[in-house]
């Protein structure tokens, strides 16, 4: 299979460089998308199980594939390195990622059909709540709050 | 389970089951609940059932007929009733008769889905792991 590569150098220490540089990247998204596989296997275990309505058997909507492909994007946005959610499912048809080390410290981010990201966690005896938007990037707010969850795992 | 024709308020020290459908509704890991299981529907309250005078068939039989139009159910959480009753949450008596007598609805939910969220994961910690459905394989 021939590849094409951008070859920005003149020289041949520069060609490989950046040749080096393209199959490095390549190398990288490869792993960070094989990294994520059990994220986005499990996501779409759950929204199999819920793309229809009442799938808890008391009338709750169904999760739209427009949601699956927010929660796929918010997942690839993640960055490289960051712990990765476990996948559920609320009965409005939102699906959830949750970042948890134990049930006194846990961050839960709903994510819709509209991009916006309801979210909770639980700090020990405090905790934060809030919504913001999603527009391909994981906002900082969240971040935040996903460190100080898993730094506490370590803690 | 209960008297259909005496129905008593719900008592502090009673256990209620929510009942898991979901198999993103719990941890694998660690078979904990997550706030998922205790978020309501959005336009309604979140249902419990009663174990006061049920016997464990009686309960399980139940959540089966909430399971029946899924392909499983995985089990149930139980957590104790003063333990739901956080801001303004409460516990009402709300009989579905004559098939669930002990069923009962968490009420007082805020508007805010972010405010309802801390909710569910105040009573997720407070929930017992998930109780395996004898009735799955």
């Amino acid at each position: 299979m021939s590849t094409s590569i951008a070859i920005k150098g003149q020289s041949a220490e520069a060609q490989y460089a950046d040749n080096s540089r393209y199959i490095a990247s390549q190398h990288f998204q490869k792993s960070a998308t094989f990294g994520r596989q059990s994220a986005y296997d499990e996501l779409f275990q759950v929204w199999t199980e819920c793309k229809k309505a009442n799938w808890d058997g008391n009338e709750a909507l169904p999760v739209l594939r427009r949601t699956y492909d927010n929660t796929f994007r918010f997942l690839q946005s993640l960055p490289f390195g960051c712990e990765l959610p476990s996948i559920g499912v609320e009965p409005d048809g939102e699906l959830t990622l949750e970042w948890y080390r134990n049930s006194k410290w846990v961050l839960s981010v709903s994510i819709g059909s509209t991009g916006i990201l309801n979210y909770a966690a639980l700090f020990g005896h405090s905790n934060s709540r809030g919504s913001a938007e999603f527009l391909n990037d994981v906002p900082d707010i969240l971040m935040t709050l996903i460190k100080k969850v898993m730094l506490h795992a370590r803690s | 389970m209960l008297d259909p024709s005496h129905i008593p308020p719900v008592d502090d020290d009673e256990l209620l089951a929510r009942y898991v459908t979901q198999s993103g509704q719990f941890r694998k890991g660690d078979q904990s609940v997550k706030a998922d299981l205790f978020m309501p529907h959005p336009h309604r309250e979140l249902s419990v059932t009663r174990h006061r005078d049920a016997t464990e068939s009686e309960i399980w039989a139940v959540g089966k007929a909430v399971a029946l139009s899924r392909k499983r159910l995985y089990g149930r959480a139980d957590i104790q009733a003063m333990h739901c009753q956080v801001d303004d949450l409460r516990i009402t008596a709300k009989p579905l008769l004559p098939q669930n007598p002990n069923h009962a609805d968490i009420e007082g939910w805020p508007i805010e889905k972010a405010d309802k969220k801390v909710l569910a994961l105040r009573l997720a910690d407070t929930a017992s792991k998930l109780i395996p459905s004898p009735l799955e394989p």
